[in-house]
């Protein structure tokens, strides 16, 4: 009878001692899953996620400040086609003529405008924002 | 400055502001790439791509949900799809369980003396070798202490799924633990000491 008692007992203790077990292990778990990894991010990794998108955005606004700068010129181009129509009386075939006549020498012209505005707004913007990073 | 300002400035440009935004979530998104694609270097990329993700996107942000949780929803959605391209992962999309992770090696018992350092390191390696979004969801319960609403919103699973992930993912965890270190009463218990 003694001796079931003390089974008994001694069970019972296993198993306080098993749920103890489980909850302590539990809250060991919980803790270090709460800790951060141990490898931390790089120091400098604001700066160069900041560098990365002002990079992106100068690019951006560059384009955006080249194809303002074409369609001015364009719209300008235009501009003085129809002030040249009217102040000169001519018919518009004779303007097509002209045009047509000095088509190689307008397209050089508009080629070579475009591609130096392009390095100036766009290239040239770049080639300097990358070589201040690199120094 | 508040989240609103913030969130208006950076879409008018602002670079001081996209700093800040970049100060405050960086650890979020750091503890999220880790955990899912574990390398350091392509976590460091990840996380630029994902930062620059988010300058170039912020004018979708309507401001329906928390700004770090859709941070956080874009940090995942982007690893997701790195390691979808890169094939390492198996991605799990329904709520089946599996037991484990096949791909992962076993980690053999320990047998002699071992304290709360070993047990932390084990722990974390235990947790790189759970399925990809086990990983996910624990880490952002317990590390960045989202609730499960936010783990619904930034991972898009079901509200039933997130908890029996993250129920599945202590339990193997624990399983793992007891498998490793069969004596780990001295290990619990001289901590406390």
């Amino acid at each position: 009878m003694i001796f079931d008692f003390r089974i008994n007992v001694f069970l019972i203790y296993l198993c306080i001692m098993e749920k103890d077990l489980n909850i302590e292990l539990n809250k060991a778990i919980d803790e270090i899953l709460r800790k951060p990894p141990d490898i931390g991010i790089p120091a400098d990794f604001t700066d160069r996620v900041v560098f990365a998108a002002m990079k992106r955005q100068t690019m951006k606004e560059s384009l955006k400040e080249f194809f303002y700068k074409c369609l001015i010129a364009i719209a300008s181009f235009i501009v003085f086609g129809i002030i040249f129509y009217f102040v000169t009386v001519r018919t518009p075939d004779m303007l097509l003529s002209v045009l047509l006549q000095n088509w190689r020498f307008i397209l050089i012209v508009a080629f070579l405008g475009f591609f130096v505005l392009f390095n100036d707004q766009v290239i040239l913007k770049y080639l300097f924002r990358k070589s201040r990073s690199f120094f | 400055m508040e989240e609103k300002e913030l969130i208006i400035k950076i879409q008018e440009g602002d670079i001081n502001a996209f700093r800040i935004l970049v100060d405050n979530h960086k650890n979020l998104v750091w503890h999220i790439v880790l955990r899912m694609v574990s390398r350091q270097d392509d976590a460091e990329d990840l996380c630029q791509d994902i930062f620059l993700h988010i300058f170039k996107n912020i004018r979708s942000f309507k401001g329906n949900s928390k700004l770090s949780t859709w941070i956080g929803s874009i940090a995942y959605h982007v690893c997701i799809d790195f390691l979808r391209k890169k094939g390492k992962e198996k991605i799990i999309y329904t709520d089946q369980l599996p037991e484990k992770n096949k791909n992962s090696a076993p980690i053999n018992p320990i047998i002699g003396s071992m304290d709360r350092a070993h047990l932390k390191t084990m722990v974390h390696h235990i947790v790189n070798q759970l399925p990809v979004q086990y990983r996910t969801v624990i880490t952002l319960y317990h590390l960045e202490g989202c609730s499960y609403k936010e783990i619904t919103e930034i991972t898009g699973m079901p509200d039933g799924t997130v908890k029996s992930y993250i129920s599945r993912a202590r339990d193997m965890i624990r399983e793992q633990v007891i498998h490793c270190i069969p004596d780990i009463q001295p290990v619990l218990f001289d901590a406390n000491d």
